[in-house]
């Protein structure tokens, strides 16, 4: 039996924070029924890049759900979707503050249908002040937590970090805190409200920022790819590339030195870690000079017998390739109905009796449509009014 | 009665991830008991910032948490830690993959003793592969996961990730398969093996690369501040700093270019779709906003933009967002009063529920402050302890 096996989730969710969430539920056995938009669906729907007209990005991060357009304006979607909720345990959004409340679908209105419902949202800028109306885009949060400013070298711009981590981030923390609830649901059997903000989300990763701060009115600020704390710790180009070296301890100096052949172990400008910091320009070229001609798997394979951290920046063609992401299940491939045959990330949850449930497509914008309402009892002569009237 | 009330955990791990992700669970009722090295501890204990010799950072981790002193590979920490697996619910280590088994406490025997545990298991790698035993760092882990080619400026070299942003993916998905093992040992019965890594972590978020390089050979890399499909949608230079400005819409930039009174760029026919906009959107349309944007601060754009409902914000260092009204409205911020340390202030948990509660608490404990108490409940001496505590197994 899934893990989730019979657990409801309604999910209004769309682009990419909110499905990240409900992703995950369906991956251990969630039944998740993705409200849409009847025409446009989620407008991750609309987000290249596409193939046959689908879109891959959509593709992406919705696996194992079912797809039911709904009219949330129209009486009858609203019917709808408080008989969805009725038998539901998880409800999932990702609007604007605001907007199902606009809709008359509030967490107020909902608990009257199912007092048990635990309601969950991810918003912008948090839930209180003015901000909370405003629109969030993920370079935006990055720019508000302060996350853009500790990214990248200091004499150049911030730099925003390339994935959306503001969107796959507060999806994760949601994912945790319904966890949470619907735990307390299992003991107890009440329903809350859980509530997540984009930016929040990014301001608690600035831990030990946060502390300098407050403690010490010392600001972190971007310092490029080194480790203030040690060295060699960076980024090194080499003759295919850049390679990662991380030389944490004392002890692996030596060994270093000898895997790279470099004669600089007793020069006096390197020969402790304080030594190798102040110097750590000088140091960044000797290293470079001595890999240019070696490819990132020749410096691996010099390093790691001499128990030296070390990988090759690997990019997104190369990690296809990779055994250990093989190993590990985190390249996954299935047959897209749209796309055809697709690859995407893998669950980085490994339960030992419960593996993630991976091999279920997305679905088509409003396939599963007829199927629910006929699960919720709706006649045939509904469903052709439904249609007709462009409620579903 | 709070959410995780009853439920103990047993936490050998060091580091950050495995003790952030404890320290959630600890908020919601979770009694979490550190099991460190006698002498030296958890490495954390050391790390920066530190105050008066203590770390703040050691202690905004493990707030609320109890500490024992045990040598684990000793005989005795090892008899000690097969009785409390006994009595716990959360196993959690973040070893070499493979140790626990060399000193007899491998997930396999751990479950003999106590069938509904769950077993929790933090590494750089994961517990199989071939890369499962070689020497991590954090820096290694971006580079191995992608999601550090994606970071930075298109030809130039690629940009870590700040601040310990792998390590907070783990963190969740730690607390989140916890959870997950949780709830099916409450539905179902039964424990069993949680295996989260650092790699795997950051590259769950590397978002549509894997599929848009499978389905049109698109290879998703660093591009800088801009996103190639939608225009203006970047980072620009101010008179005093820099800001974020998200346009994906033609609407959108109109209203732009009438909060910035642009009239002769809303004109401008290449511009009028977001097609002309990101054609060649660097050497064209950038740096005639960059122009504009440097005429103005931060805050003046900011203030501008958000009247016509632009997506848009100053980029903030750490003291600007730390100070600014939607923290205190949203309390992202957490003030705290600590025994050892006075006022803290701390980051807030990113998650709130409604009817549970969760506290947060900056005092961590001192090395071994709960060891006799812990060792007391197993029913061992005064004159035991003691003996222990002598020979080092405490």
């Amino acid at each position: 039996m899934k893990l989730l096996e019979g657990v409801k989730v309604i999910d209004f969710t769309h682009a990419y924070a909110g499905p990240y969430c409900s992703l995950e539920l369906g991956d251990f056995g969630a039944e998740v029924i993705k409200i849409e938009r009847p025409d446009t669906g989620d407008q991750a729907r609309l987000w290249g890049p596409f193939k046959n007209c689908y879109s891959a990005y959509y593709s992406s991060f919705n696996r194992g759900k079912r797809s039911l357009t709904l009219n949330l304006t129209s009486k009858e979607g609203k019917n709808i979707v408080f008989d969805l909720v009725r038998n539901a345990d998880i409800v999932i959004s990702n609007f604007k503050s605001g907007t199902l409340e606009k809709y008359g679908l509030g967490y107020d209105e909902l608990k009257q249908v199912n007092p048990e419902v635990i309601f969950a949202a991810i918003n912008g800028f948090g839930r209180f002040g003015k901000y909370a109306k405003f629109a969030a885009y993920d370079n935006v949060i990055q720019a508000m937590a302060g996350i853009m400013d500790m990214t990248g070298f200091p004499d150049k711009t911030p730099t925003k970090i390339g994935p959306a981590i503001g969107d796959s981030y507060s999806g994760l923390m949601l994912l945790v805190g319904v966890l949470l609830a619907y735990y307390n649901k299992l003991k107890t059997g009440k329903g809350q409200r859980v509530d997540v903000s984009m930016l929040g989300s990014l301001v608690s990763m600035a831990e030990y920022p946060v502390l300098e701060y407050a403690n010490f009115a010392k600001k972190i600020s971007r310092i490029g790819n080194v480790n203030p704390y040690y060295a060699p710790g960076d980024i090194y180009k080499c003759a295919d590339g850049y390679i990662a070296i991380s030389v944490k301890k004392e002890v692996m100096w030596m060994p270093f030195c000898e895997a790279l052949n470099l004669t600089i172990a007793n020069d006096n400008r390197f020969v402790t870690n304080d030594r190798r910091l102040a110097n750590v320009a000088e140091l960044k070229k000797i290293i470079e000079t001595a890999i240019e001609d070696k490819t990132r798997r020749e410096i691996v394979d010099l390093l790691t017998p001499a128990g030296i951290a070390a990988a090759g920046v690997i990019n997104i063609a190369e990690s296809f390739e990779d055994s250990q992401l093989k190993a590990r299940d985190m390249v996954i491939s299935l047959k897209d109905p749209g796309l055809g045959p697709i690859k995407l990330v893998g669950n980085p949850i490994k339960l030992s009796k419960n593996p993630p449930v991976t091999n279920i497509p997305s679905p088509l914008l409003g396939e599963h449509t007829d199927e629910v309402l006929r699960e919720l009892g709706y006649t045939d002569a509904e469903l052709v009014d439904f249609h007709s009237k462009n409620i579903v | 009665m709070k959410l995780l009330d009853g439920i103990k955990i047993l936490d050998l791990s060091t580091g950050l991830a495995p003790a952030l992700a404890t320290k959630y669970l600890a908020a919601f009722g979770a009694e979490v008991i550190k099991v460190e090295k006698p002498g030296a501890g958890d490495m954390t204990r050391k790390w920066e910032p530190l105050k008066d010799g203590r770390s703040l950072y050691f202690n905004y981790l493990n707030g609320g948490k109890k500490s024992v002193a045990l040598d684990i590979a000793s005989g005795v920490g090892n008899a000690i830690i097969l009785e409390l697996v006994k009595k716990i619910d959360v196993f959690v280590e973040s070893f070499q993959p493979g140790y626990m088994e060399t000193i007899g406490l491998s997930y396999e025997i751990l479950q003999d003793i106590n069938p509904d545990l769950i077993y929790v298991q933090y590494s750089t790698f994961g517990d199989n592969g071939p890369d499962k035993n070689r020497p991590g760092s954090s820096l290694v882990a971006q580079a191995k996961s992608v999601a550090m080619d994606m970071t930075g400026v298109i030809g130039q070299e690629p940009i870590k990730l700040e601040p310990s942003v792998g390590e907070h993916y783990a963190s969740g998905n730690l607390a989140a398969g916890i959870m997950l093992a949780l709830i099916n040992r409450e539905r179902h019965g039964g424990g069993q093996k949680l295996d989260v890594s650092l790699v795997d972590s950051l590259f769950n978020c590397i978002e549509a690369a894997p599929a848009a390089y499978s389905t049109v050979g698109e290879i998703h890399t660093r591009k800088g501040n801009f996103d190639p499909s939608c225009a203006p949608y970047d980072t620009f230079k101010t008179k005093d700093g820099f800001i974020a400005i998200g346009i994906a819409t033609d609407a959108q930039w109109f209203k732009f270019c009438d909060a910035l009174e642009l009239k002769h760029l809303k004109e401008d026919s290449r511009f009028q779709t977001n097609e002309g906009r990101v054609d060649d959107y660097l050497n064209k349309l950038r740096p005639l906003v960059e122009k504009e944007t440097m005429i103005y601060t931060k805050s003046e754009i900011e203030e501008k933009c958000r009247v016509e409902g632009i997506p848009c914000s100053a980029v903030f260092d750490i003291s600007e967002i730390m100070s600014h009204p939607n923290t205190k409205a949203n309390h992202f911020m957490c003030e705290l009063e600590s025994k050892q340390f006075g006022q803290m202030c701390v980051p807030n948990l990113p998650f709130e529920l409604g009817r549970s509660t969760a506290e947060i608490s900056c005092d961590g404990p001192e090395l071994g402050a709960n060891t006799e108490e812990v060792l007391d409940g197993l029913g061992y001496t005064a004159d035991a302890i003691k003996e222990f505590v002598e020979n080092q197994h405490c």
